[in-house]
């Protein structure tokens, strides 16, 4: 079936039939067409706009907008009032393999920068009551909120010379390392700053409070201490910090491996779902590419309930299940049969 | 097909600025068939100028598109600003295969959709005027699914009684404060307060079964 513009605009005023309208589904599907149904979208609404946006004003107001983004883009200098230098953490990676090693970390003692507040330099994210999500920064760090909480973002300059954000709430992060050994800093709620490196850690930033939990890896928090200057604390895999009303942190729990809250954890289930779609899945929900040694393993199939919270550990799982190995160069995997 | 395309800007009621105020660089004629070819060469050498003639040229007809899935001004304004900023700020028009109009379109419907169903989602009232941006989850490639919840949405207003209705638009698509409203209607802020919240409750209960359940592609 072919559409013109008329049958459109019937479509988009609600006037066609049910079977009608399928096939403009259909009709879209093919590209030339689908750029016919938004140029006339564009015309059917321009006809009858709901209200006019004062051009003036909001070009204006972009054009500001993107002057931030340009000064962002150049702008790495941070007010700095002590550097320190920490030795080697190459072990930290070593059971990581996943992510490129570091050689040495430099850490900041910041005095914290702001984003003047207005709504559209931070980006919000953002769960209700019963409700968590998952985000992929522009860093590929990954993000799981719980429930009830804010995550704050700018919108400009994130990953590239600076990756703070500010949490308000409860999120897992599982921070991406990336080429320069940039930090990424979250800054939780009033009470702390967390500054980290390629680690997995657990953060609660409510109003009655404050603590982290520290999973894999290594990071340095940074906190007001008892005459008001900066302290930082050194944390490593199983530290758990709690910080009461005064801003006072207590050290909790032994030295193990915590285990990622339920809350966290995501389940996949597959129903004989092909490797290709699982494939495709990882990049669109993960944003992790992997590719298959061997276009025949595509027809490979798994089926049953998965649980992973982060998308290198689904990968691993799906590898073990199928039998196959994972070879890892930087942010890229490989799928290979074992006898490779 | 591209000659159709550029017939059909130019008979725009609501037209963007004509073609001819805009000046290539180097003051050479430019002869238009397809409508972004211009804007497409721009991008070439000054992405940021290219961007604000996206933005000149779409944004009013966008914001329209988003408020009759988000029933505010502000938040569409909102909503498709970010739209803008992302071009920008993120490289995307490097990687737009298709038309700009294409990719525009298609990007605030993604995120006027999300946004709503997350705010039924959320228990969130309909009456908040602030945006909030939404991670982005897996989207219908259905047209049909946007095109139904718009409909609905303008169902819904439409069975709300007619002063509630009006009360409520006034809030949440304009904008406008209790204070105002009742000025404006000569009632009280209570009644203004009463009507709006009802109206709210009333529209999320026709919209959450359906929009704000999980659907099937997404994560079970």
């Amino acid at each position: 079936m072919v559409f013109d513009k008329k049958k459109i605009y019937d479509y988009l005023d609600g006037k066609m039939s049910p079977f009608e309208a399928k096939q403009v589904e259909e009709w879209c599907r093919d590209v030339r067409n689908e750029e016919l149904f938004y140029a006339w979208l564009d015309e059917w609404e321009r006809g009858r706009l709901l209200y006019s946006a004062d051009p003036e004003a909001s070009l204006e107001k972009y054009q500001s907008l993107l002057d931030q983004a340009e000064r962002s883009i150049d702008n790495v200098a941070l007010p700095v009032t002590e550097l320190r230098w920490i030795d080697k953490v190459g072990s930290l990676f070593q059971n990581r393999r996943l992510w490129a090693g570091a050689a040495v970390v430099v850490v900041l003692l910041i005095t914290w920068v702001y984003f003047p507040h207005d709504r559209l330099l931070i980006r919000e994210y953002h769960t209700g009551d019963h409700e968590t999500s998952m985000l992929i920064l522009a860093d590929g760090s990954q993000v799981v909120l719980n429930a009830n909480t804010r995550l704050e973002v700018p919108r400009f300059g994130f990953g590239g010379a600076t990756r703070h954000v500010t949490l308000h709430g409860e999120a897992l992060f599982s921070v991406a390392s990336t080429q320069d050994k940039r930090k990424f800093v979250v800054k939780a709620g009033d009470m702390a700053e967390v500054v980290v490196l390629g680690t997995e850690f657990r953060v609660l930033a409510r109003k009655d409070s404050t603590e982290i939990k520290l999973n894999h890896g290594k990071v340095q928090l940074l906190y007001r201490g008892a005459r008001s200057s900066s302290v930082a604390l050194d944390m490593v895999p199983g530290d758990h910090v709690v910080f009461n009303s005064s801003g006072s942190p207590t050290m909790k729990g032994k030295r193990e491996e915590i285990a990622v809250p339920e809350w966290a954890i995501q389940k996949f289930r597959f129903e004989k779902t092909s490797l290709l779609e699982i494939v495709r899945l990882l990049s669109e929900r993960f944003h992790l590419e992997v590719a298959l040694a061997d276009s025949k393993m595509e027809a490979l199939s798994l089926s049953g309930t998965y649980e992973a919270h982060r998308g290198e550990e689904l990968l691993a799982i799906i590898a073990e299940v199928l039998d196959l190995d994972v070879r890892s160069a930087h942010d890229k995997h490989i799928l290979v049969s074992k006898s490779d | 097909m591209g000659q159709d395309e550029g017939k059909i800007s130019r008979k725009n009621e609501a037209a963007p600025p004509g073609e001819g105020e805009l000046d290539s660089k180097d003051g050479s004629e430019t002869v238009m068939i397809d409508s972004e070819q211009f804007i497409r060469g721009i991008f070439e050498t000054d992405p940021r100028l290219g961007c604000e003639l996206l933005f000149r040229r779409y944004y009013g007809a966008l914001c329209s598109h988003a408020t009759r899935f988000c029933a505010s001004r502000a938040i569409a304004e909102d909503l498709v600003a970010e739209v803008f900023c992302d071009l920008y700020a993120q490289d995307i028009f490097k990687e737009i295969n298709s038309s700009y109009r294409s990719y525009l379109y298609k990007t605030v419907r993604h995120r006027a959709y999300n946004y709503l169903r997350q705010t039924l989602r959320r228990d969130a009232g309909l009456e908040e005027v602030a945006y909030r941006s939404v991670p982005e989850s897996q989207q219908p490639d259905e047209l049909a699914h946007y095109e139904e919840l718009r409909i609905d949405i303008e169902q819904a207003l439409q069975s709300l009684p007619l002063h509630r209705r009006k009360i409520y638009l006034m809030h949440r698509f304009e904008g406008k404060k209790y204070r105002e409203i009742a000025l404006d209607l000569g009632i009280s802020i209570r009644t203004v307060e009463v009507q709006v919240r009802q109206a709210s409750h009333q529209l999320r209960n026709v919209l959450k079964g359906k929009w704000g359940a999980r659907g099937e592609w997404e994560d079970r």
